[in-house]
């Protein structure tokens, strides 16, 4: 079986799993505990986030853990939300119509709630999925509270220009800012020394960690009222036990993904196996985002296959050839609807019905990506019309 | 015989060594994501989660479809909770609730008083037990919660749910539980009358952290929640999140163990925990039970020592891992707000220590630990200016 759905999740690195296994038994203390057995989990704890808070250049205190990207994703939307506009005005928010759900529904839920208090602006996309900037600049009034948006986005690739965001950030100073850097952490370099983002959110179980662990970076001073309340666990901004060996896992797991630079050389390696066998087999396909390395995260791709009429066809065809890729985003994956993203990047229906979300990982070969290549090019050309 | 002796069992429970077995397999071969549903990863993933949904289902008597899995039972009380208020804005916004509660749901309860909610925290008498008679007359027009825990997770004292689910029932109200320390240590059941919403987590049972559950029953009323997680729509809408499949598959281990093991380790754990009890009162005088003994968790024992400070003793206990009280406010010095409840003086809740006997303990742990406490006592006696 070849994976080829390494946005929805990754397989664990074996050394997480052992490393886990061993915080398990050697510290099953609650950290919150003052005797020995609390002790040793407070320490796992706390060493797993001074290395965590390292790999984006962070203070360990700016580092909560939470049980999931999303839930780190809804903790900065409700933290946002909760501070009330010093000026009586309403909370002013922008965001972009390509956002996964869990930032693009807690929107939903929190504008819902505060009809009278609350204002969310959504910026479109090019039909590369690239942020109209222009309409993005018109958005931000003077009192917006908040920019949430996208690093790298889940079904295309498609990569934030940080530059001009981070310019747009210092212009507006009192702005918040909150990159989703869950496809983006560690393949791209995140420096918190010099990067003027107010939150990040991570999850472990993309770069081969656990499931159950995620985290958000929150500069200081920036709102942090909790979404889960009821214990001074992470300094009173999330309440619950801490998951000790998950936590521990994660910073493994961190440890063990090679250096940016060289994962991205991996990547591009594997999609240029991955094109070649496309081309061997006289596949045609469109790429859904951006071509280049440039604007796109190396290893992430959306694709079309011309005369696809339903893509789950591809893909459970795929399935049962061996090789695991998917059509949207995995929360999406139990309803077959249209994917917002695609949607809003404008294209056609025949690109839109056709296409398929890849993603490469760390342990994957040429070899191996070649192989998935030359199965999806076959069945997807038997499939076509 | 191992050292230190760990008996914080209520803080947290070592994970067993079968469960860990379980979860194994879950980090290599069942690494997919169960919201894949086009390909093969992502159906094992969901198989391995509905096995243990029906597992960690059983363990309360409640139907796999009624269990939703969250990141602990804290997020399940802030979800219950809160989803239900906000749920029922139209109805009303009175909530009653216990004073020896745990502080995720008096905290989540004055979260909510901020934005409008009315809350009342019923007394409890000085053995730590709420009187039902006291919930109907709290009862109003406006009441759209109860939330009353199961077993308190200081004094481990089993609350009458059941007569406080019929008050609750008689009025369509709906009812939780928070049910993480009673949950497979003493008999628990949904199916009695009234009861819509338990919270419980893994690692109160042998299971690992970062996992808990929250059922929500089917029984008329049918209660309304609203999600607090937004996003993929996971866990039928009402969570949303990947799933955490090793620690779901270890959480459903662990359940099926305390089904099987229960009826005998619970009471292996009440002999033991009395003869503790009995040990301390040979040796020593002034020994008092915190909170009525019986009904009380079998592995629970709360004890103030007269004219001996709770934290030195906790401080001389080096070998011996035990607690002056809930673990979430072991930093804080101020005394527990559940001894202030009972009605105890100052000097006696401070004089407190909360032993919380496990499944790996065995009869020379309890007795080295028995004569450990009794050695501390009698030299901080000896140097106390009081005696």
């Amino acid at each position: 079986m070849i994976y080829l759905d390494n946005c929805a999740t990754t397989p664990l690195d074996p050394a997480v799993a052992d490393e886990m296994a061993r915080v398990s038994c050697e510290c099953f203390g609650n950290p919150s505990s003052i005797h020995h057995a609390g002790r040793c989990a407070l320490r796992a704890l706390s060493e797993a986030r001074e290395k965590i808070a390292a790999t984006i250049l962070a203070r360990a205190d700016e580092i909560v853990f939470t049980s999931s990207g999303t839930e780190a994703n809804n903790f900065v939307i409700s933290a946002v939300a909760q501070q009330p506009d010093a000026q009586g005005g309403t909370v002013h928010i922008v965001t972009s119509a390509v956002e996964h759900a869990s930032v693009a529904n807690r929107l939903t839920y929190e504008a819902r709630n505060n009809p009278r208090t609350m204002e969310v602006a959504v910026t479109g996309v090019d039909q590369q999925g690239k942020l109209h900037f222009d309409e993005l600049q018109a958005a931000i009034r003077p009192g917006t509270r908040l920019l949430t948006l996208l690093h790298c986005n889940n079904e295309t690739g498609a990569l934030l220009d940080l530059d001009r965001i981070f310019a747009l950030k210092r212009e507006h100073p009192r702005m918040l800012l909150h990159l989703d850097i869950v496809q983006s952490y560690l393949k791209h370099p995140f420096d918190m020394r010099s990067m003027p983002a107010d939150y990040l959110t991570v999850s472990a179980h993309k770069i081969c960690g656990p499931k159950g662990i995620g985290f958000v970076y929150i500069r200081e001073g920036a709102p942090a009222s909790p979404l889960l309340v009821g214990g001074a666990q992470e300094r009173h901004r999330r309440a619950g036990t801490e998951n000790v060996a998950a936590a521990a896992g994660f910073a493994r797991a961190a440890d063990l993904m090679p250096a940016a630079r060289e994962l991205r050389a991996h990547f591009i390696a594997l999609e240029r196996a991955f094109f070649g066998a496309l081309d061997d087999e006289g596949a045609r396909c469109w790429i859904n985002g951006p071509p280049d390395h440039t604007r796109r995260q190396p290893g992430i791709f959306n694709l079309s296959f011309p005369g696809l009429r339903n893509k789950e066809d591809l893909v459970i065809a795929c399935d049962l050839g061996g090789v695991m890729l998917s059509s949207t985003s995995a929360c999406h994956s139990g309803i077959v609807t249209d994917s917002h993203v695609l949607r809003a990047m404008g294209l056609p229906d025949e690109r839109r019905t056709g296409a398929v979300r890849l993603c490469f990982n760390k342990f994957q070969t040429e070899d191996e990506i070649r192989e998935g290549a030359t199965i999806i090019a076959r069945l997807a050309r038997r499939m076509a019309t | 015989m191992h050292t230190p002796v760990y008996l914080d069992n209520h803080a947290t429970t070592p994970v067993d060594p079968r469960v860990l077995e379980a979860m194994l397999p879950c980090f290599s071969g069942v690494f997919g994501n169960p919201s894949s549903r086009v390909h093969e990863f992502g159906w094992r993933a969901a198989e391995a989660v509905e096995t243990a949904r029906a597992q960690v289902a059983r363990l309360i008597g409640a139907a796999p479809d009624e269990i939703i899995f969250t990141s602990g039972a804290t997020e399940s009380n802030n979800l219950a909770i809160k989803g239900v208020y906000e749920a029922a804005a139209k109805h009303g916004n009175h909530i009653i609730t216990c004073a020896t509660e745990h502080t995720a749901v008096l905290d989540v309860c004055r979260s909510l008083e901020k934005r409008g909610a009315l809350v009342t925290i019923l007394p409890v008498d000085s053995g730590g037990l709420l009187d039902p008679g006291r919930v109907a007359d709290a009862i109003t027009d406006h009441t759209v919660l109860i939330s009353v825990m199961t077993a308190n997770n200081e004094i481990g004292v089993i609350q009458p749910i059941e007569d406080i689910a019929r008050v609750a029932a008689y009025k369509d109200i709906p009812f939780h539980t928070d049910a993480a320390q009673a949950c497979g240590k003493a008999p628990f059941n949904v199916r009695m009358a009234g009861i819509h919403l338990v919270s419980f987590t893994a690692h109160k049972l042998y299971g690992p952290k970062g996992v808990g559950a929250l059922c929500i029953r089917r029984r008329p009323p049918r209660v309304r929640l609203a999600a607090q997680i937004h996003g993929g729509g996971q866990e039928r809408g009402w969570r949303s999140g990947t799933l955490n499949v090793p620690g779901i598959v270890g959480f459903g281990k662990a359940c099926e163990l305390m089904l099987d093991e229960m009826p005998a380790e619970s009471l292996r754990l009440r002999v033991m925990r009395d003869r503790l009890l009995t040990l301390l009162r040979e040796s020593i005088d002034g020994v008092d039970v915190n909170g009525a003994l019986e009904p009380r968790l079998p592995h629970n024992l709360n004890v103030s020592f007269e004219r001996v400070e709770g934290e030195s003793l906790i401080m001389r206990l080096r070998d011996v891992a035990v607690s002056s009280g809930s673990a979430c406010a072991s930093a804080s010095v101020s005394p527990s707000h559940v001894l202030h409840a009972l009605g105890l003086t100052p000097e006696r809740a401070h004089s407190s220590l909360r032993i919380g006997l496990g499944r790996f303990n065995t009869n020379p742990e309890i007795d080295y630990a028995a004569g450990r406490i009794i050695e501390e006592v009698k030299r901080l006696r000896e140097i106390s200016p009081t005696s």
